[in-house]
């Protein structure tokens, strides 16, 4: 009898710690909103940073009580994965990686929107002697493991006819992937524009300028549970959020010039995005340009162990259902074409 | 007797048992969301996907190679400071401030320092996990020579014994139990930095698979991860303590009494 | 053998220093005890007796007076001296065996198996060789300690309350032990003890200290044959010369307190 009760004790104390475990309550009437935030400034490029700097959403929910939460995570996509994870999060917008191997994972999250056009370049110290990508071999690559770059380090080595086991993955990102990159104690990887300018970096190759699937992708994504929860508020926020893009794509250089806010100068703005069409930049749609490369992206991520299972974006990923009613109700059906897999508008 | 031993050894294992059938249920029933407690069956799964790949043979390889280089070194040097410093006053009285002073700082807070000098690579890992490894030896072969009692040293000295006579018949036995909990204490701490280093800097390893996995929303890999760590720590701490029963029967039974 | 020497304590005395304390502990001793004798120390716990041991085996250092051995003065422990703690000491981690051998040069030579056998056959622990200390009585260790102390043949044999902790008749038992032993090896024997029945059934002489500081209060001889009968009218005369020295008489049982 004694025994019984004491097992019994046990097994409520097993219970009493794993169930203490499902992560943050959710707070009443904040919208939280999660961005890889490896510069640590707090606005994001493109569309995404017309809507912050407006502050269309704070607008938007002020008459009725709820407050927006801009999160910037130093541990990138990843770190928002892990904030969805453990609810600390509602909203993200991160890359492919990122949000493939969430899904992959089992993280329920859906996506709402499109977020297109990332560029990067890969770097070397400027003395170095490393010349094409096929000079990486048996070197040491600065890789910010599970953002868009690692997977994109994936592809331009495939294209060379190497795998990440030709080279010495070493784990590194922001600052520090800066100074390892200077100090020599890394011999390339990929980073920003301002590098190569303030002249302790090279670059060996670029993003830009090549096809639309070197860049990033990102997606919006909205926590599944926070969907169900508050459909109304999701759509509202969308709806918002798609009048900014619209807004944004009427005017390039005022965009461009929003996002210098990131601590991007615009003259590398302009490298890196000026010879793209701002409605490209700026459309939402989940349209074949995003559902092709996904699609290619998840074979590339399963093949090279990214990902241990794959799934089915459209059923378990993309959401439409939102992005379609809002459009239709801002009457913009027609104001973003849908691009195809090479990034070129698609003629009805 | 036998049997109650037996009993003993099953009582360890209840809680565990708890535990496991709670977490089952728990996540079966998605009471736990499975990205934060993946169920034990995929984690069987995932180990298996693991082990008959090979990959987690060849980053357990690489760990256990960084922790037996560092503990080679770190208990090695340990164990001769802290063999010098009990035997001989003057390395004591210059060594031991310095030895005091510098223990008192985490070995973690060293990374920077180590980074620095030694870059990412192997060194760093190798010269980290022997600092870890080093402190626990030091300090528990100078205890265990210091406490060396002085009634069996007297004996002895009537006995006229030389020095190594006196070392080999008393110091070394009586400090031997104190100097395989240093040795255990140890390996333990080898262990753990070893996961450390490799948190802190990439290359093969298991601390680096539980990294990238971690990065790429991988729980259920992770948590094979802190199973195999646990599991394998567990088993060379069970095979530190067969070797001391062995070598130390005197000890326990007469601890016992 | 070692030659059995004599033993001269001449004006000994001896003071512990403590941060500002000074303790006489041993003041002006004068003792001599000839080859082969036999000499109980008898004396109230504190009056120095473990002290006096120690001097005379070398282990404490710093005192006033002489200790002479043949006219030598002593140069710390010796082989020459073997001693018999009031804890046995034996070594646990080496078998009781190993623990005889100790005071042997070459504990694995012929000469140095048949010594600690011997030896071990001498205190009664044959067939104990393999075993290990804590598996031994508190009787079979003493035991023991004592034939590792008599294994490399001392010339005197100091022993500290070597059976304080037995029981009344193991106690007994090891006096006709004690008594054969010393017989055999033809040793001077120094004993202390508390226990004045002891004294008797064993010394040629008592050596009564008093304490605080510790002195030599009075020198008893015991001139009676051996062995000894506990209840013979001699026996009881001596015993009541004894106790006279703490203002004790028969009728009052003796404690172990005094
Ligand atoms: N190393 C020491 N330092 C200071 N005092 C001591 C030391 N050894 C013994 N004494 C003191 O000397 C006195 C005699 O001790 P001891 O010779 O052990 O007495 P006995 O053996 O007669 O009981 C005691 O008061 C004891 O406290
Ligand atoms: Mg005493």
């Amino acid at each position: 009898m004694k025994k019984t009760i004491n097992i019994l004790l046990i097994l409520a104390l097993g219970v009493a710690v794993f169930g203490a475990t499902p992560g943050f309550a959710q707070p009443e009437k904040v919208i939280r909103i999660g961005f890889p935030g490896g510069s640590g400034r707090p606005l994001s490029a493109g569309g995404w940073g017309y809507v912050q700097a407006k502050n269309l959403f704070e607008e938007e929910f002020k008459k009725d009580g709820w407050t927006i939460e801009y999160n910037y995570i130093k541990t990138a996509g990843p770190g928002v994965n892990e904030g969805l994870a453990n609810n600390s999060l509602d909203f993200g917008s991160h890359g492919d990686l990122p949000v493939l191997s969430a899904r992959a994972g089992g993280l329920k999250i859906k996506a709402l929107a499109a977020v297109r056009g990332g560029t990067s370049h890969l770097l070397v110290p400027t003395n170095s002697n490393i010349r094409t990508i096929k000079d990486l071999k048996g070197k040491r690559v600065g890789v910010n493991v599970g953002t868009w770059t690692h997977a994109l380090l994936i592809k331009v080595l495939k294209d060379n006819g190497l795998t990440m086991k030709d080279i010495k993955v070493i784990n590194t990102s922001g600052t520090a992937f800066e100074t390892a990159l200077t100090t020599g104690d890394i011999d390339a990887g990929f980073g920003s524009l301002s590098l190569i300018r303030s002249g302790r970096a090279r670059e060996i190759w670029t993003t830009v300028g090549r096809h639309v699937r070197y860049q990033n992708t990102n997606t919006f994504v909205v926590r599944e549970e926070f969907l169900k929860k508050h459909p109304d508020i999701v759509k509202r926020l969308l709806k918002v959020y798609v009048k900014g893009l619209y807004l944004a794509s009427l005017n390039k250089n005022e965009t461009l010039k929003f996002n210098t806010r990131t601590g991007t100068a615009l003259a590398d703005l302009v490298t890196d995005n000026g010879g793209q069409s701002i409605k490209y930049l700026t459309s939402p749609k989940l349209d074949g340009q995003v559902t092709q490369q996904y699609k290619d992206s998840l074979v590339l991520f399963k093949d090279n162990g990214l990902i241990r299972k794959t799934f089915d974006p459209e059923k378990d990923l993309y959401e439409r259902k939102y992005l379609d009613e809002v459009l239709k109700e801002l009457k913009l059906e027609n104001h973003w074409p849908n691009y195809d897999i090479n990034g070129n508008p698609i003629k009805k | 007797m036998k049997i109650q031993l037996l009993k003993n050894k099953l009582t360890g294992l209840i809680i565990p048992l708890v535990l496991y059938v709670a977490w089952d249920l728990l996540s079966r029933y998605e009471l736990v969301p499975s990205t934060l407690m993946p169920p034990p069956k995929v984690l069987f799964e995932t180990w298996w996907v693991m082990q008959s790949s090979g990959e987690l043979l060849l980053n357990m390889k690489m760990s256990l190679l960084r922790v037996g280089a560092g503990f080679l070194v770190g208990a090695s040097s340990g164990f001769l400071l802290g063999t010098a410093m009990g035997l001989w006053k003057p390395v004591e009285q210059y060594l031991n401030p310095v030895f005091n002073f510098f223990r008192q700082v985490p070995v973690v807070a060293w990374i920077p320092f180590l980074l620095l000098w030694l870059g990412i690579d192997e060194w760093f890992k190798i010269v980290f996990i022997s600092c870890g490894a080093f402190i626990p030896m030091t300090l528990k072969t100078y205890d265990g020579i210091k406490n060396v009692p002085a009634s069996y040293l007297e004996v002895v000295r009537v006995f006229e014994y030389g020095w190594f006579r006196l070392l080999r018949t008393v110091i070394v036995p009586s400090a031997l139990p104190s100097i395989f909990t240093g040795l255990r204490l140890s390996l333990s701490e080898a262990w753990m930095l070893v996961i450390g280093a490799e948190l802190v800097a990439a290359g093969e390893g298991i601390g680096n698979v539980m990294v990238i996995a971690r990065r790429l929303f991988q729980t259920d890999v992770v948590l094979v991860g802190v199973i195999v760590i646990a599991i394998t720590g567990f088993a060379m701490d069970r095979l530190l303590g067969l070797l001391e029963t062995r070598f130390l029967g005197w000890h326990r039974t007469q601890n016992a009494q | 053998m070692e030659r059995l020497g004599t033993l001269e304590v001449k004006n000994l005395s001896k003071k512990f220093r403590s941060r500002n304390d000074e303790l006489t502990v041993l003041n002006d001793i004068n003792l001599t005890v000839q080859p082969g004798e036999f000499i109980s120390i008898i004396g109230s716990s504190g009056c120095g007796k473990t002290t006096f041991l120690r001097l005379v085996v070398g282990l404490e250092k710093g005192y006033e007076g002489e200790i002479l051995l043949d006219g030598q003065r002593l140069n710390g422990p010796s082989l020459k001296r073997g001693v018999v703690f009031q804890d046995h000491r034996l070594l646990p981690w080496l078998s009781i065996e190993k623990n005889v051998g100790m005071g042997l040069k070459d504990a694995k030579s012929d000469e140095s198996r048949k010594a600690i056998q011997e030896h071990l056959e001498l205190v009664g622990l044959k067939g104990f060789e393999k075993h290990y200390p804590h598996q031994l009585s508190g009787g079979m260790s003493q035991r023991a300690a004592i034939a590792r102390a008599l294994v490399n043949r001392p010339g005197i044999l100091l022993l500290d309350e070597p059976l304080g902790a037995l029981d009344a008749l193991t106690r007994m038992y090891m006096h006709q032990e004690l008594e054969r032993i010393w017989k055999q090896e033809k040793i001077t024997m120094i004993m202390i003890t508390h226990d004045v029945d002891e004294a008797i059934v064993l010394s040629d002489k008592i050596v009564v200290m008093s304490s605080r500081p510790g002195t030599i209060k009075k020198i008893i001889p015991v001139p009676l044959a051996r062995p000894r009968d506990r209840a013979s009218y001699d026996f009881v005369k001596i015993k009541e010369e004894v106790l006279e020295e703490f203002q004790l008489h028969t009728e009052h049982p003796f404690t172990y307190t005094i």
